[in-house]
């Protein structure tokens, strides 16, 4: 090995454990890429799609749910249509694309080439930022639309004991003997949230991968065509839609209004779920990896 | 009397980089063809004009372009995709794109972090990198309102930041001032004099003539010459070697020196200097001690007028020499 006299690596006293390195490795991708999504434009346009339930739930407020129960049953058809089927679609892809794309578009992915870093370690990072953000505006959002259709509807006081106290509260109140049953609302809001981020961990996931291979999100119009009519058909290829899992990974199975939907879309079981989405986030991530490692640092052409 | 040590037998260093057949196509355009070529530790100058496949030699040997044949060694490691041997390579390219909403400072140490060896060393590390290229001052404002050559100094500070013992530079006077440049190559300099292994491209040639002897020039894909300057034109025999001479008998000299075969042309510039061309600098020299003893020639200056880069270049672009 070539060795010259009197030069020693720069490197710290006290060489860290590899696996501590690539901690820390992972843990800096996270947060440079974090840095550099929140001033990209996809920030924005992802902002503006977790904005819209919002707003459509401000205007629910014109005309609100006569209680609460007929509140939450309006704030499970937002969950399914306007969360599942559009914000978490769009929000996860648009920064999934940012975070890769944003590269090649500032042409600064040499600064990341160059760098003694495993590439695995880039994508890991650069997931963890995107999914991260992705299921801060995502989970936000949520929470605020139902905040506002539930307390539109019923009032803050009975929004909050129901979401946090449910069954106790009414139990020592002694009052209502049909309001013993009802449980606390935060672990099955606790639990949607939770189907929200495998949503948002599989479409990031392959928007990272197109970020990788096209200049353009125009792949967006087709993969969003087929989330949205493939569950529905009476096909083999649902099971190849992301969508049908979220759907089978929601506590509550049918919302009022949209039986029809739900029957044609029939659940599968949860651990089905988790093997599908977790395999197939994977095997892209694995590729998005392949690619790093393959293809050159060239910005005219790719 | 205390004896001393017998000196150790110098051995001549191993080539930081090794290059074998390396050819390089984009599609149908030719970046490279059949580079075979080492550089060695010290400052090596990469010349040519645009398009010769100067930056396209460099990605190569810095892994973010990958040869169409051939093989790429640095310091005996393979360049491939796997981390490890880009510890000690630092890279400065062309390209003038950064993280615009981070200073100086937060811009190379976010990256030295990348290491994984922990914030306070890439602090430390990117604050003594940056005092190094003479950016502290300003290390705490945007990229995006730095100069030209403040970005330039950002870029280098980066490539050296770890220390590397190989160190690429393209175009790195590119938007510094005479006083930046001469900075840097005072840095370059003691960076080669510790040692380490630099390849430094610049289509100022003089900038390169200044800062080293060893040169790669390069053409149209392909290696044109490599080595010392002098061994270089030495090979350009085709060329008389131009000797200005400044001397108080010129007609005199000039008299003296055309009536022997290795001075082909004698021309006295006005009074005092003349300048000649001659094929065989062997024994022009011979000759011209020869005149200084016997015939008590005084001479004030000999210079070699085209041993340097610009002229071995003008030469091999097929250009006269003036």
């Amino acid at each position: 090995m070539t060795r010259v006299a009197g030069i020693e690596e720069f490197e710290p006293q006290g060489e860290s454990p590899w696996a501590l390195r690539q901690a820390r490795s992972i843990a800096e991708v996270f947060y440079l890429s974090l840095r550099r999504l929140l001033h990209s434009k996809f920030m924005l346009a992802a902002l503006l799609f977790a904005l819209i339930p919002i707003l459509i739930s401000l205007l629910t407020l014109l005309n609100p749910g006569a209680n609460l129960a007929s509140a939450q049953a309006q704030y499970q058809n937002f969950l399914r249509y306007l969360y599942l089927h559009f914000a978490v679609f769009f929000v996860g892809n648009f920064l999934g694309f940012a975070v890769m794309r944003q590269e090649h578009d500032d042409q600064t992915l040499h600064f990341l080439i160059l760098q003694p870093v495993s590439r695995w370690t880039l994508v890991v990072g650069k997931l963890a930022a995107s999914l991260l953000l992705a299921s801060l505006i995502c989970i936000g959002s949520l929470m605020a639309s139902y905040l506002i259709l539930t307390i539109g509807a019923a009032g803050p006081q009975e929004v909050f004991r129901d979401l946090f106290l449910g069954a106790h509260q009414v139990a020592t109140a002694e009052t209502d003997s049909q309001s013993v049953l009802q449980a606390s609302r935060f672990p099955t809001l606790a639990r949607e949230a939770f189907t929200i981020v495998v949503g948002l961990l599989a479409y990031t996931s392959v928007a990272m991968l197109m970020g990788s291979l096209f200049k353009s999100s125009q792949y967006l119009i087709f993969l969003f065509g087929w989330e949205t009519a493939l569950p529905y058909l009476p096909s083999a290829l649902k099971y190849w839609t992301v969508l049908l899992y979220l759907h089978s990974l929601l506590p509550v199975k049918v919302a009022e209004g949209s039986k029809v939907f739900e029957i044609l879309m029939t659940p599968v079981p949860v651990w089905i779920c988790f093997v599908a989405i977790s395999g197939a986030s994977a095997l892209v991530l694995s590729f998005c990896v392949f690619l790093f490692q393959t293809r050159e640092c060239l910005y005219g052409d790719s | 009397m205390i004896e001393s040590p017998p000196p150790l037998p110098i051995q001549p260093l191993d080539p930081s980089i090794r290059i074998r057949n390396v050819s390089r196509w984009y599609g149908e355009v030719l970046g490279i063809n059949k580079v075979t070529v080492d550089i060695y530790p010290g400052i090596t100058g990469l010349v040519g004009p645009n398009g010769s496949g100067k930056s396209t030699l460099m990605n190569l040997i810095c892994g973010l372009i990958w040869p169409g044949q051939g093989s790429i060694t640095v310091l005996d490691q393979p360049v491939s995709s796997s981390p490890g041997w880009r510890q000690r390579v630092g890279y400065c390219t062309q390209i003038d794109h950064f993280y615009e909403n981070f200073s100086g400072q937060e811009f190379v140490e976010a990256l030295l972090a990348l290491r994984g060896h922990g914030r306070a060393w890439a602090r430390r590390a990117a604050a003594d990198a940056l005092e190094r290229v003479n950016l502290t001052a300003d290390r705490d404002r945007k990229i995006r309102a730095y100069s030209k050559g403040m970005r330039q100094r950002v870029k280098i500070a980066l490539a050296l930041a770890h220390q590397p013992e190989v160190l690429v530079l393209d175009e790195p006077f590119n938007g510094l001032d005479p006083v930046g440049r001469h900075e840097m190559m005072q840095l370059f300099s003691t960076y080669a004099r510790e040692g380490r292994t630099i390849l430094i491209s610049s289509h100022i040639l003089h900038e390169i003539d200044r800062l080293t002897n060893r040169i790669l020039m390069m053409s149209n894909g392909y290696v044109m010459a490599e080595g010392e300057v002098h061994q270089v034109r030495d090979l350009l025999r085709n060329h008389p070697f131009q000797v200005f001479m400044r001397c108080r008998e010129a007609r005199r000299l000039a008299a003296l020196l055309l009536a022997h075969d290795s001075v082909s042309q004698v021309s006295i510039e006005d009074e005092g200097t003349l300048s000649l061309a001659t094929r065989d600098p062997d024994s022009f020299y011979l000759l011209l001690n020869d005149l200084i003893i016997n015939e008590k020639i005084e001479l004030d200056l000999v210079s070699l007028a085209d041993e340097n880069v610009q002229s071995i270049y003008d030469y091999l672009a097929g250009r006269e020499h003036h």
